[in-house]
């Protein structure tokens, strides 16, 4: 898979090229800012482009609008990116716009080459991708009772899985279960959860996302 | 001397009177002076009357448009009442005295429609000042009142007729504050004046006036005099009040350099000693994999355990940093750093404003929530209403930082009330401006 890493800071930038490369991805361009970084997307037409949230000039989010831009532009390429925000604000304005090809992954995770290579992976085959830990503290997140505790630890763990952005076949595979079991969790929750029927994996983890983060 | 004179050289008998007395000042019986000395006594009169009408036309065109308006009347009866003297003066030059003829009883009637004009218009004009007079005095009484800022301003500017009328006071430092504190721009067009208004050689107050006011500056004088001890006491009030503003203002300054500061201090925390940590990671990451499986099994265990302490180093960083500022709030506003809040407090959020508002007003609101929160669940709404952002957060007890929560909102010119819930709990009020 060939793919782009920009990041201002030139010790996690290289590190995270080698690391990649070790692990026998295409490392075909390194970029310090969001317009170098447009700049080589469109000389390389990567797989997917790694970028860290935070860029010159502002370090602010410019990765989430270089991201964004990508997206719009070349709705082919993927994009992962990198944040040290743990607030789902920031990975839902990721999806708003086109929840497939995209993932949001905290930093402090990209040494982990499975997690890393993992998530790729599932950018590249047109899933989304979104960091574990925002979904557990969406999901721990405290409320009045209500339609979430109706569901059992089963389909709790399911909904997780869910809002990571994983696929039935994909959450079948990390639950031990059978596809048909899964179908029937994801079913059951939606009815509960008073969702869509049958919206598909993309605008579904939009809605699961959306029902966590505000419990409507 | 001119009407005299004649009487040294007038003999009545010559003139055919004998029945009259003797002239007791006659020096000598000469007739030919005495027509001499009568023309050049009305040549002098008819000049007299021309320069005088002369001067009046040209002090009343050289005068404003407003003091035009006042003596109009007064200068156009007295240039009539003038005129018809001097033409009775140029039709009696051929005589040599001021007859008594049909033409000169005609000009002498005009002359006295033309006095009684002159006399009701200076009259009128006696009357107006006689009513600012008693505007100016109907102040000085109300002043002896205290007056409300501002009132003393609207006297002055009705006495003086110039509904735009201002008063600046000097603070010092070349500063000039109005009667509330609020800085005087003395900046003007060419139609307004400053007259500063001087006691004791030191400047009590500025009027920024009509710049045609300067034709009367009596009145001013006079208007200035009368109020001088409500204008000194309004300077000290408006001093004591910009001298407020100024605290307020630095107070403001000294809160938001402190937010600023926690803010860049949050930003280097990330993209400093977080990014440095992330790149050693990644180090030790490579470094392990390049161990490869076989060979050094202690190495690797150690390599594995730096990494995980340096991947907790990394989220205590975030945690520590988050707590310093939270990023959320500067990049997407208050609405949604609070929903970001509430993704891991026990928080419940009613209302919420949807635009951006100043960021020392968000970080108000925002740590006003924060800080509710953490004395137990908590339920809050923030709404802008006219300019005024409200506050509500129920909660089980005053928040412990209930004095640095008043004066962050204080310093933005907002309120902060602490009342009791009918739920037994705090309910906590803040009204902040944001206009």
């Amino acid at each position: 898979m060939r793919v782009v890493v920009a990041d201002d800071s030139m010790i996690v930038r290289e590190g995270l090229a080698r690391l990649l490369a070790d692990a026998g991805f295409a490392v075909v361009g390194k970029a310090e800012t969001a317009q170098e970084l447009l700049r080589r997307v469109e000389l390389t037409s990567p797989d997917v482009a790694i970028v860290d949230i935070k860029m010159p000039p502002t370090y602010t989010d410019e990765g989430i609008a270089a991201a964004q831009q990508i997206r719009r532009s070349h709705p082919a390429i993927g994009v992962l990116v990198l944040s040290q925000y743990l607030e789902s604000r920031y990975a839902m304005r990721l999806l708003e716009e086109a929840p497939e090809r995209v993932g949001y992954l905290l930093k402090d995770r990209v040494s982990d080459i499975a997690v890393l290579a993992d998530a790729l992976k599932r950018i590249d085959e047109g899933e989304c991708v979104i960091d574990p830990t925002i979904v557990t503290r969406l999901l721990k997140r405290s409320r009045e009772r209500g339609p979430l505790d109706e569901l059992t630890r089963r389909e709790r763990e399911v909904l997780g899985l869910m809002a990571e952005g994983r696929s039935n076949s994909a959450i079948s595979q990390t639950l031990f279960l059978s596809p048909k079991t899964v179908e029937a969790n994801v079913g059951q929750i939606l009815r509960k959860l008073d969702l869509p029927p049958s919206p598909d994996d993309h605008r579904r983890v939009l809605a699961v996302l959306e029902y966590l983060r505000t419990g409507a | 001397m001119l009407g005299l004179l004649p009487a040294l050289v007038y003999d009545p008998a010559t003139f055919g009177c004998s029945r009259c007395a003797d002239n007791l000042l006659l020096v000598a019986d000469e007739p030919g002076r005495f027509d001499d000395l009568g023309r050049l006594g009305i040549r002098f009169g008819l000049a007299w009357s021309l320069l005088l009408i002369a001067v009046a036309v040209w002090r009343a065109v050289r005068s404003s448009r407003t003091r035009q308006r006042v003596v109009a009347l007064v200068v156009l009866a007295g240039c009539a009442y003038l005129g018809l003297v001097a033409a009775a003066f140029a039709t009696s030059l051929e005589r040599a005295f001021v007859g008594s003829g049909d033409l000169e009883r005609r000009l002498w009637l005009g002359q006295a429609v033309a006095l009684t004009t002159l006399a009701v218009a200076v009259g009128w004009s006696l009357l107006r000042a006689r009513r600012t007079r008693s505007s100016l005095a109907r102040l000085v009484v109300e002043l002896g009142e205290s007056p409300p800022p501002g009132r003393l301003r609207e006297g002055i500017a009705e006495t003086l007729a110039d509904p735009a009328l201002e008063i600046a006071y000097p603070i010092g430092e070349g500063r000039y504050v109005d009667a509330r504190g609020r800085p005087v721009d003395l900046a003007r067009g060419d139609d307004r004046a400053a007259t500063p208004l001087v006691r004791e050689g030191r400047t009590v107050a500025l009027l920024l006036h009509r710049a045609d006011l300067l034709d009367n500056p009596e009145l001013i004088e006079e208007v200035a005099s009368a109020a001088r001890l409500a204008l000194e006491n309004e300077r000290l009030q408006a001093e004591a009040r910009a001298r407020l503003e100024d605290i307020r203002l630095s107070r403001t300054r000294i809160i938001e350099a402190g937010d600023a500061e926690r803010r860049r201090l949050e930003r280097d925390l990330h993209d400093g000693a977080q990014q440095r940590l992330v790149g050693l990671s990644l180090a030790l990451r490579l470094m392990r994999s390049h161990l490869g499986t076989d060979d050094g099994g202690d190495l690797a265990v150690r390599l594995d355990t730096a990494e995980s302490e340096i991947r907790r180093a990394i989220v205590e960083l975030r945690d520590v940093a988050h707590g310093i500022h939270p990023a959320v709030l500067t990049d997407e506003g208050l609405a949604a750093a609070l929903e970001a809040f509430a993704e891991e407090a026990d928080v419940r959020l009613a209302a919420l404003p949807q635009e951006r508002l100043p960021a020392a007003v968000e970080t108000a609101a925002y740590i006003l929530v924060a800080e509710a929160s953490k004395r137990g669940a908590a339920s809050a709404s923030v709404e802008r209403r006219d300019g005024v952002l409200v506050v509500e957060v129920e909660t089980d007890a005053a928040p412990e930082t209930l004095v640095e929560l008043q004066d962050r909102i204080g310093a933005l010119d907002g309120r902060l009330r602490v009342e009791r819930a009918p739920s037994g709990g705090v309910r906590l009020h803040a009204e902040i401006p944001c206009a």
